[in-house]
């Protein structure tokens, strides 16, 4: 898949993981490779920038928490992502509506 | 897992003190999570710590991407912080360049003027000597203190000569513009010195008294170089106007009162250029007398001159003083014109007696003149000369040469220490035995002596007994100094002489002495019955 359309897709995907509950970095990238079925072969350290990013745009509100011993960054949707999250889901799906209405066209004509 | 700080940059002052921990921890919880899921998989740890960096990539370079991502603004701040202070390092630097050039361009300006007062005060010296070097100027009515004044940057001529009634120092502003200043002038008045106004803009009144001084030879020829000064019946000077549109040629007072004056151009480098190039003034401040040195076709003016009699006195550096008296009437515009003689230059006049017949070998009649310069009278101006005495002249009766000369004429007496004496031998030669006069018009008045030659009972010599006499003659005579040498050739009329004897012969003695009761010398003049003045 080319890159630049995977990157501009990647931070909906992560404003969605997090939207279901307060999550963290691993978690995160388990349930995107989890739910794509493999499709997005990422590499999981590249996520963390993504979601530093995110969180200085204020659409994600971070905390931590000791697990195990271990401190654990968890991060959730603040009232600004969840906003920024349907907007980008509404122009993902009429980009792809308008982009599956070309290829079915093409296809029913092939 | 410290590991994964290592590639990060040394901590800043101004990092969150936790930055790099939270980095650290956020990522160790992720490899940890991944090392656990992997060697589940595996059950090997190597091949799960492998996996997981393959999964994960190189967590320094993800470290350092957080780190970079959470101080950039920081280090952006930093940086254009940084930025502006050297800006204003270079801004500061600027301008303490400019301020050092411009210091600079002022401390050269300040060595420039330095060095240019220097030069004026070189100039005043070198004007102050010229003027010393014109002729005569002690006897110019100025007692000869011309002295420059650094302080005011001006030149100040004192005295007044005690003949014009004593006035003291006055002042003549003005120091010399060095060559190269502003337009060229060659005096710049120094302000400041005497006291300004006077300004431009002020109306004045016409001025009711019009000075012209011309010359002896073409009234129509304004004269030059002379002092002048208007005098009231108690002696006093009378302020001369001082604006008057360009009456005084060079002066440029424009405002700047008594003090403005700026010369013109040329003139030994500085020298004042103008008609009326200083000022001297009485000690109330008022510019009374005027040092015209170039012609002014319109006068010297004076303005708000009362009714009254004036003298106006005109003095020329080679010693003609000419004095006018004259009256302002009410509401009369004066115009006084001053006609002045031709300028009087040094005459070396040889004089020549005449020969006499003699009465008696033991007398000697010998002829003698008294040459006096006499007051000369142009229009209304009677002029004087200075330093011109009378002079006494003896001669040797026999060749006609000069003797003796005494000056001032008068009683030749050892208390006189003024009086010069000079006597010629026959081993002078006759060029040197000349008087030393001023060109002009000089009266010759006769006097003669008869000298009784004393002897001793054995012959010697014992010296002479002079009496001095003269004759009921006219023997007042005029000649003329001529400029250079000149030569003035004494007769006597045959009458004369014939009358010389008879009166010499009175004075004889009829029992003349070998040694007279009484010497007396220059006796009166004896009268027409006198038979012996000397008492013998």
């Amino acid at each position: 898949m080319d890159s630049r359309l995977l990157w501009g897709a990647v931070e909906m995907l992560i404003l969605e993981v997090v939207s279901h509950a307060p999550t963290y970095g691993y978690e995160i990238a388990q349930t995107v490779a989890q739910h794509s079925q493999g499709y997005f072969d990422l590499k999981e350290g590249s996520l963390y920038p993504a979601l530093h990013r995110l969180e200085q745009q204020q659409l994600l509100q971070s905390f931590w928490q000791e697990v195990d011993g271990r401190r654990r960054k968890y991060y959730k949707l603040s009232t600004a992502g969840r906003k920024a999250l349907t907007a980008k889901k509404s122009a993902w799906r009429a980009f792809s509506q308008g982009v599956e209405g070309v290829l079915g066209a093409q296809m029913a004509e092939g | 897992m410290h590991d994964l700080l290592a590639d990060l940059p040394a901590p800043r002052d101004d990092e969150p003190a936790s930055l790099r921990q939270d980095i650290l921890d956020e990522l160790s919880d992720h490899l940890s999570c991944a090392f656990h899921r992997e060697l589940v998989k595996s059950g090997d740890e190597q091949t799960a710590k492998e996996r997981v960096l393959d999964r994960f990539g190189d967590p320094r370079r993800i470290a350092l991407q957080l780190w970079f991502q959470a101080m950039w603004s920081r280090i952006m701040l930093q940086r254009v912080s940084l930025g502006l202070q050297g800006l204003l390092v270079v801004g500061v630097l600027a301008v303490a360049f400019l301020m050092f050039r411009v210091l600079d361009a002022q401390s050269r300006q300040q060595a420039d003027w330095q060095r240019l007062q220097a030069q004026s005060a070189s100039n005043q010296q070198m004007l102050a000597q010229l003027l010393q070097r014109l002729p005569e100027p002690p006897n110019f009515g100025m007692s000869g203190a011309m002295e420059a004044s650094p302080d005011a940057g001006g030149m100040s001529m004192g005295g007044y000569d005690a003949e014009y009634g004593g006035e003291g120092m006055a002042g003549m502003p003005g120091g010399m513009g060095a060559p190269g200043m502003a337009g060229g002038a060659g005096m710049v008045m120094g302000a400041g010195m005497m006291p300004g106004g006077g300004g431009a803009g002020k109306p004045q009144p016409p001025p009711n008294l019009i000075v012209h001084v011309v010359q002896g030879n073409d009234k129509d020829a304004p004269a030059q170089g002379y002092i002048l000064e208007v005098q009231n019946e108690n002696g006093q000077g009378i302020p001369v106007a001082l604006e008057n549109d360009g009456g005084y040629g060079g002066m440029s007072g424009g405002g700047s009162g008594y003090g403005g004056m700026s010369g013109g151009e040329g003139g030994m480098g500085g020298m004042p250029g103008g008609g009326v190039s200083g000022l001297s003034f009485a000690r109330d401040g008022r510019p009374v007398r005027a040092w015209v040195d170039q012609p002014q076709p319109k006068g010297t003016q004076y303005r708000n001159v009362p009714p009254g009699r004036y003298t106006a006195i005109v003095e020329f550096p080679d010693g003609r003083v000419g004095k006018q008296r004259f009256a302002v009437l009410p509401k009369e515009v004066k115009t006084v014109s001053v006609v002045s003689p031709p300028a009087v230059e040094p005459s070396l006049v040889t004089i020549v007696g005449p020969k006499l017949e003699q009465i008696d070998p033991a007398f000697e009649i010998r002829a003698g003149v008294t040459i006096t310069r006499a007051p000369q009278k142009l229009d209304n101006t009677e002029w004087t000369v200075k330093e011109t005495p009378s002079w006494e002249v003896w001669f040797d009766p026999a060749t006609g040469q000069t003797t003796s000369l005494y000056s001032p004429a008068g009683p030749h007496s050892r208390d006189n220490p003024r009086q010069r004496s000079l006597t010629f031998d026959a081993s002078d030669p006759p060029d040197t035995r000349f008087v030393s006069l001023k060109s002009g018009e000089y009266r010759v008045d006769w006097k003669f002596q008869l000298v009784h030659k004393v002897t001793s009972s054995s012959g010697n010599s014992m010296g002479n007994v002079k009496t001095e006499f003269t004759v009921d003659q006219p023997t007042s005579m005029t000649f003329t100094a001529t400029p250079g040498t000149d030569t003035w050739t004494l007769t006597t009329p045959e009458a004369l002489q014939e009358k010389l004897k008879t009166y010499a012969k009175d004075l004889v003695p009829q029992d003349t002495p070998s040694t007279p009761a009484t010497a007396p010398t220059n006796a009166e003049p004896p009268t027409s019955d006198a038979k012996n003045p000397l008492g013998f």
